[in-house]
């Protein structure tokens, strides 16, 4: 590995685990009269994007068929289908 | 007169509906950060809503949440009413949601006008804030939804749409039923 890498690794390493917030954060979390409102925001959010994702897959699955049906093997060419010949 | 031709490609999503889909997503999540800010103050063990602030109308706003619930099913039964070719019945039911639409934004926009007056402001209190930064989106929300209802119910009335051009009228009806949908659960976190 490149040592300009290596130390661009180990530099940005070291600032997230020195930041403030990422060991505050938890307490803060505690200390806040905002702590029940917090949580229950978290679990009521946290589905909805992927409910919305979701939903956008199943909304083009099922628009999306194909409109040409696929042919069953039989109906295949003699010379392409080994089972007739 | 050219025989009518459908709007969608077999097998293919239209489009516009996709686009439509995209936005209404957009719109939830835009929703989704609004309630959950209007969580972390509405559950916390201080008083809410705060005191000295006026009451918010709850029977008005119930019998109002009924117009609008209505004007979903009205939604909906039009634009069945249009798959099966029922074309008369498609345009009187779909005059009948544009005017439920149009109570339900008068009825709000008197029981505001009702509010203000009892002291109840935008800068009120971070109550008055949340009641108008989310009840006045989500009606603005309603009302583009009633621009485009009016808009397509002059087509409708102009014979643009039948069974197999019923493109617009689907749009329509999804956009519709997102603020139907939308609303009983603000009128549950915000009212009750």
């Amino acid at each position: 590995m490149n040592s300009w890498l290596k130390r661009f690794i180990v530099t940005v390493g070291c600032q997230l685990l020195t930041v403030d917030w990422v060991w505050a954060c938890p307490r803060c979390v505690d200390a806040t009269p905002y702590k029940l409102g917090l949580q229950l925001a978290v679990v009521v959010l946290l589905p909805v994007p992927f409910a919305c994702a979701y939903w956008v897959y199943r909304s083009i699955r099922d628009a999306e068929e194909p409109s040409v049906p696929a042919q069953p093997a039989s109906s295949l060419t003699p010379s392409l289908n080994p089972v007739q010949e | 007169m050219a025989a009518p031709v459908s709007e969608t490609i077999p097998g293919r999503m239209p489009p516009a509906k996709l686009g439509l889909i995209l936005f209404i997503v957009a719109e939830i999540m835009f929703f989704s950060g609004l309630i959950s800010s209007f969580m972390v103050f509405r559950f916390n063990p201080v008083q809410w809503p705060p005191p000295g602030q006026p009451r918010l109308p709850l029977e008005v706003t119930s019998v109002n949440t009924f117009i609008l619930l209505l004007s979903g099913f009205t939604m909906h039964r039009a634009f069945q009413a249009l798959k099966a070719s029922q074309e008369a019945l498609f345009r009187n039911l779909l005059t009948v949601t544009a005017v439920l639409g149009s109570v339900f934004l008068l009825v709000q926009g008197f029981e505001w006008l009702r509010l203000l007056h009892f002291g109840l402001t935008l800068h009120a209190s971070i109550f008055g804030g949340f009641f108008y930064c989310l009840v006045g989106t989500h009606a603005l929300h309603v009302t583009g939804g009633l621009v485009a209802l009016l808009w397509v119910l002059n087509r409708a009335w102009k014979g643009a749409y039948d069974s197999k051009r019923a493109l617009g009228v689907e749009l329509c009806r999804m956009y519709w039923f997102f603020v139907v949908g939308l609303w009983p659960l603000l009128f549950l976190l915000v009212y009750l």
